[in-house]
């Protein structure tokens, strides 16, 4: 039997495996006798982006995960790569349609080659509605595959048109030192207004009023105070002419 | 002797001046309001703040 007959069984067998004629074991055991082919003969992987193909590669990895990337997908990094290897199998799809919310995170302890970053955590999400809009501008993966330590180099670089409205976090970047003084000097304010000699005033006069006076003191200190900030927040208005 | 004997309270602990009807918390925030008037206290909040409780 020589490899193309193997290649040939094979193929068959993903065929039946695709059609479900093929109960879970058997499914099993050709994905292990698939990969020992593939390893060895040192086929380099490829795959693409593409909207409708599906990839397939098998490599050595403990690693397994399915990602699937929306065409609107409003990516929040850029130039991610990430470089993982092991010595088991497993199965990586990309398919290029999927459906929008796609949040997944891949982790990759453990089994991570000494020349490679042990740790991958990316955190993918994206708010859609499945829409049109592409965002990845490139993406490419690139799978190397290496004789002696029979590890799979994966590198995805992925640059993004960056949305920021998208974005959840708060882009610190816009403000200013004129208004981080502005912020300091309204919260440094706010915390003197809570001694100040209204506020000292209208409790020492607590005692002397009636039930009902007494429990509207502190509503009128708090709604004076509210009064104040508005003040204060007048700062933060548009030119005064 | 008791300073409230020479006011005109009656039963309820109403003051009649000048036909109308305060308790003796009013007479005091008013007494406070005149006082910051005379001073020239330029607080407009503490003054809302006063006629809030006067009027409540």
């Amino acid at each position: 039997m020589n490899d193309n007959d193997f290649n040939e069984m094979i193929k068959k067998a993903q065929s039946m495996i695709q059609n479900n004629q093929i109960p879970d074991d058997i499914k099993a055991l050709i994905n292990n006798l698939q990969n020992s082919n593939n390893n060895t003969s040192n086929n380099s992987y490829s795959s693409a982006y593409n909207g409708s193909s599906n990839v397939s590669n098998n490599f050595n990895s403990n690693n397994s995960y399915d990602s699937s990337h929306n065409t609107d997908m409003n990516n929040t990094y850029r130039n991610n790569s990430y470089n993982y290897s092991s010595n088991n199998s497993s199965l990586f799809n990309r398919t290029g349609n999927a459906s929008a919310n796609n949040n997944f995170s891949f982790n990759s302890t453990g089994n991570a080659n000494s020349n490679n970053n042990s740790s991958f955590n990316r955190t993918e999400s994206a708010n859609s509605n499945n829409n049109s809009s592409l965002n990845n501008v490139s993406s490419n993966n690139n799978f190397n595959s290496s004789a002696q330590n029979k590890n799979n180099l994966q590198n995805n670089n992925y640059a993004s048109t960056h949305n920021e409205q998208t974005s959840p976090s708060f882009n610190t970047a816009n403000i200013d030192m004129e208004t981080l003084m502005k912020i300091q000097n309204i919260m440094s304010k706010m915390k003197n207004t809570s001694d100040d000699d209204m506020s000292k005033l209208l409790l020492s006069l607590k005692p002397y009023l009636r039930n009902g006076k007494k429990e509207k003191i502190d509503e009128y200190i708090q709604l004076i105070k509210m009064g104040k900030m508005t003040q204060l927040l007048d700062l933060f208005g548009g030119e005064k002419k | 002797m008791n300073f409230l004997n020479f006011l005109p309270i009656d039963q309820e602990g109403k003051i009649n001046l000048f036909g109308f009807s305060f308790y003796t918390d009013d007479l005091l925030i008013l007494a406070i309001l005149l006082f910051l008037y005379s001073q020239k206290i330029n607080d407009k909040f503490l003054y809302i703040a006063l006629i809030l409780l006067l009027i409540k």
